[in-house]
């Protein structure tokens, strides 16, 4: 590690190859041609949520910060969507 | 143990508790808050396609390759977006360059094949009050959401176009690159559950 790596980074954080990031493309790619293959809802909705966790992850880098920060993040989109889309959609359902 | 220690202990972090900096837990608070009202958008939209009862054959509206291949585009501006990031913080910044100006030159094309697909829509009659295809909402709700994502594409690449100019002068740091990747990333997320929800469900 150079010094410069030493500076540029923030305590504690690790890099993450190049390699990985461009295999999370592939990864990405293909799992978008297969979603537009599949049906139903619940297989593209299952799908969505893999490629985002994907991005958040591993391009967004949160997989690698302290778990406080990637706990609060998570929980507070993951829970607060649930919540939304759980009171919103069984209702229109209902019309 | 003084009262201080006993709370940095808690913090665990001191001054610093989440292991970032403030400029990067801002980001994270603005992803978060805008993450919420794309997720209010999609929830509306989805009360009001059920609600709704019918809906026109997304295939007979939009060409679903075409589509795909905006998704392929932004995704991999996403890749180079995060390989410029570990250029600039491995001191690369002659990668952090390039691949900056690949990822504006990704964002570009994005914003082109959308600008395609507004005017093939636009021309078929639709508009924000309704559309050949039936129900009213369903071109609203296509014009607000894809709206304002493109909009965050357009912010997106006003900032990298910014970091990558200062970049070129040596005027940007490694922290600033990041920042910007941050919100980049996001706007690929947001595409993520955009397509999947408007394009495929």
């Amino acid at each position: 590690m150079t010094e410069t790596t030493a500076l540029a980074l923030e305590p504690g954080h690790t890099l993450v190859s190049y390699r990985t990031y461009w295999l999370a493309w592939g990864f990405l790619l293909l799992l978008t041609i297969a979603m537009v293959f599949v049906q139903g809802p619940l297989v593209l909705i299952a799908g969505m949520t893999l490629k985002a966790s994907v991005i958040a992850l591993l391009f967004m880098h949160l997989g690698f910060e302290k778990l406080d920060l990637t706990l609060v993040i998570a929980i507070s989109i993951v829970g607060l969507s649930l919540l939304l889309f759980g009171l919103m959609i069984p209702d229109g359902r209902a019309m | 143990m003084t009262g201080a220690t006993i709370a940095v202990d808690r913090w665990r972090g001191g001054v610093s508790p989440y292991g970032i900096s403030w400029q990067k837990l801002m980001m994270w608070w603005l992803i978060i808050t805008d993450g919420l009202l794309f997720g209010s958008f999609l929830a509306s939209y989805g009360f009001n396609r059920l609600a709704a009862g019918t809906w026109p054959d997304r295939s007979h509206v939009f060409h679903i390759e075409f589509i795909t291949l905006m998704t392929f585009v932004l995704i991999t501006s996403s890749a180079t977006m995060a390989t410029a990031v570990g250029g600039a913080q491995r001191g690369d910044t002659k990668t952090a360059r390039r691949f900056l100006w690949l990822t504006i030159l990704g964002g570009l094309g994005f914003l082109g094949c959308q600008a395609v697909e507004w005017w093939q829509v636009i021309g078929a009659g639709a508009s924000l009050k309704g559309n050949p295809w039936g129900v009213p909402g369903f071109s609203s709700y296509f014009f607000l959401i894809t709206g304002f994502h493109g909009t965050h594409v357009l912010i997106g690449l006003i900032v990298l176009a910014v970091v990558a100019t200062k970049s070129s002068r040596g005027a940007c740091s490694a922290a600033g690159v990041e920042l910007a990747g941050l919100y980049w990333h996001f706007v690929d997320l947001v595409w993520v559950f955009i397509f999947g929800c408007f394009y495929l469900i």
